[in-house]
């Protein structure tokens, strides 16, 4: 196999491993949550609520 | 470190660190954000008669769509819907039904509502919101079955969407609702009037719990209440309770015991009172307030006679408030 392959085939890698690990750690915070029979949340962003410093007391 | 969050959908206003949910089992901060893990996520999906809510005065004979996720604001030992209001949604069976797919099942079912219920829709907010405003775009009706246990805010920002809603109003103490629901009865109280205010179309129901609050002043409180801040025409609907979830112990609310609680209704001067799950009484049917003729006959939840016509009196063309067409 040439050089030129070997080097594409290596991007190629590692591209699909970062995807992989950068799926796999927003998938870790939340497939505990689920068991793999169920369906996945479907995460919607609250309308009501407050952040940190915007909280009184 | 992320911050921590602090729901204002209800008055719990749970303050979460990472990773904790509210109360309510199904709102969760992740990253320093509040999100519902329960948006287009229902597990309960049925097509119900409308009388069942219970809502008399709304689109009589109808059906409505009907649907709930997992989780609730409130632990009421008498829960007849536990198994669902009391999971997180990890432990119910849950499909994906998104806003626009609820109105048009809705629609292809020839529902002419859809209502938000079984659990309490206050804890899927978002969801119900959004789906609202299409079902409204649509022609649908929307029924906000609930407790009423949310903020003034959010429930403001729904109420241009829900033309009606059915409440739970449980008791009318505060130690009630503490020892019974884990909740409190002042918040409910003021989103009742907040809905009222904003023309939302109410019928309140009150479950009568045998040795909780079946007292003879308790109702009679209730109803004065009701008269006094909203007026003698907001039905009013007195459940019978079952054993049930925490409470088996205890036996069914007497027939007796409802027929009374209606008799105190009416003598408190509310038009529109009726009981539920007593076959063949006549708290089943409405009777104009003026006449006293019977205007609707029901058995079960089965609409036999519609005396109204034009949300008239068939017989003396008294209004009869509802929502009728």
């Amino acid at each position: 196999m040439s050089q030129k392959n070997l080097s594409r085939r290596g991007f190629l890698r590692f591209l699909g491993g970062l995807f992989i690990g950068l799926f796999a750690t927003r998938w870790q915070k939340i497939s505990h949550i689920f068991s793999p029979k169920d369906t996945p949340p479907n995460l919607k962003e609250a309308k009501y609520y407050s952040r940190g410093d915007e909280i009184a007391g | 470190m992320l911050p921590i969050v602090e729901c204002r959908l209800c008055h719990h206003r749970c303050r979460l660190n990472e990773g904790e949910r509210g109360q309510c089992r199904v709102r969760i901060n992740l990253d320093g954000k509040l999100y519902s893990l329960v948006y287009g996520k229902p597990c309960s999906v049925h097509i119900d008669p409308i009388e069942k809510k219970p809502l008399y005065h709304v689109l009589p004979a109808s059906a409505s769509f009907s649907l709930a996720t997992a989780g609730c604001n409130l632990r009421c030992k008498f829960c007849q819907n536990w198994q669902i209001s009391q999971s997180p949604p990890e432990e119910t069976e849950n499909i994906d039904l998104p806003p626009e797919s609820v109105v048009r099942e809705a629609l292809n079912n020839r529902c002419r509502s859809i209502a938000y219920t079984y659990s309490d829709p206050v804890i899927f907010y978002e969801y119900m919101l959004d789906t609202a405003k299409l079902a409204k775009q649509n022609g649908l009706i929307n029924i906000f079955r609930t407790a009423a246990f949310i903020e003034e805010a959010p429930l403001l920002e729904l109420c241009p969407f829900i033309q009606t809603a059915s409440v739970d109003l449980k008791g009318i103490t505060e130690e009630y609702y503490e020892k019974m629901c884990s909740a409190r009865l002042e918040p409910v109280l003021q989103a009742i009037k907040i809905m009222h205010r904003q023309g939302v179309w109410l019928e309140l129901t009150n479950l009568i719990v045998p040795t909780w609050n079946d007292k003879e002043k308790d109702i009679q409180d209730l109803c004065r209440w009701i008269k006094d801040n909203l007026g003698p025409d907001v039905p009013l609907h007195f459940s019978r309770f079952w054993p049930m979830h925490q409470l088996k112990s205890l036996p069914p609310t007497p027939e007796k015991t409802l027929a009374r609680a209606r008799e105190i209704g009416l003598a408190a001067g509310l038009h529109y009172v009726y009981v539920g799950n007593i076959p063949e009484h006549e708290g089943n049917n409405t009777y104009c307030p003026k006449d006293g003729k019977l205007l609707i006959h029901r058995i079960g939840y089965s609409t036999l006679e519609n005396n109204i016509i034009d949300g008239k009196c068939k017989f003396c063309v008294t209004n009869i408030p509802g929502l009728w067409a």
